[in-house]
């Protein structure tokens, strides 16, 4: 029974694969082409936004100058918090690390899925723009 | 905080405001133009990504003190 499950399953998968010629007539042909559903044009999308929403603005917070000792940033007074500036630094370094990867992997491997990459990069990036709203 | 105190900060911020706007603009440009014509990007526009990126990134990843204020890698 398992077996024939499997068979099955192994049948279903390969129809994905089966391509006609266009119109629709004539024998169908095993091995259609795969298109990498992440391009990269949506990973320049992606480290473009990055740049914009997170470290232009992450640039000009620390460039407020650190807060003297533990003291706190005011309206009146602002300043980049210790804290906060780590907390930046944190975000970032994990945000690189996975936009590197997704660039990388992409443009090395066009035509495989960097799906799960992308979504990696995606958290990273979605996490560092956080850490920005909530130090404004 | 005093209506004077609240003009000051606002006088003060609003150049350092104008001066964020101006940097993210074009790259807002570069997206949207991307997404206009979908054009893959060529290794010229890498080249000015990854030259932002080095640039806003030593800005970021001074290394924080304790105490005081931030310390250049040269100084150290």
């Amino acid at each position: 029974m398992k077996r024939t499950i499997l068979v099955a399953v192994a049948f279903l998968g390969l129809a994905g694969c089966v391509t006609g010629p266009p119109g629709g007539s004539g024998p169908l042909v095993i091995g259609g082409s795969i298109t990498n559903p992440i391009s990269a044009t949506q990973v320049y999308q992606l480290e473009s936004a990055y740049e914009a929403a997170f470290l232009i603005p992450a640039a000009a917070y620390v460039n407020l100058g650190l807060c003297p000792g533990a003291s706190r940033s005011t309206f009146a007074a602002p300043c980049a918090e210790r804290v906060i500036v780590r907390k930046i630094q944190g975000v970032k370094r994990v945000a690189d690390l996975a936009l590197g990867k997704l660039r990388a992997f992409v443009l090395r491997y066009p035509t495989l899925d960097a799906t799960s990459y992308f979504t990696l990069a995606w958290q990273a990036v979605e996490s560092a723009k956080a850490i920005m709203a909530a130090s404004r | 905080m005093g209506w004077v105190t609240m003009i000051m900060a606002l006088i003060e911020f609003a150049p350092k405001a104008i001066k964020i706007g101006m940097e993210i603009k074009p790259v807002v440009e570069r997206i949207v133009e991307s997404i206009r014509t979908k054009k893959e990007p060529t290794p010229e526009d890498w080249a000015v990504l990854d030259e932002a990126k080095a640039k806003y990134s030593a800005i970021i990843d001074k290394p924080v003190p304790e105490d005081g204020p931030f310390v250049d890698a040269n100084d150290r």
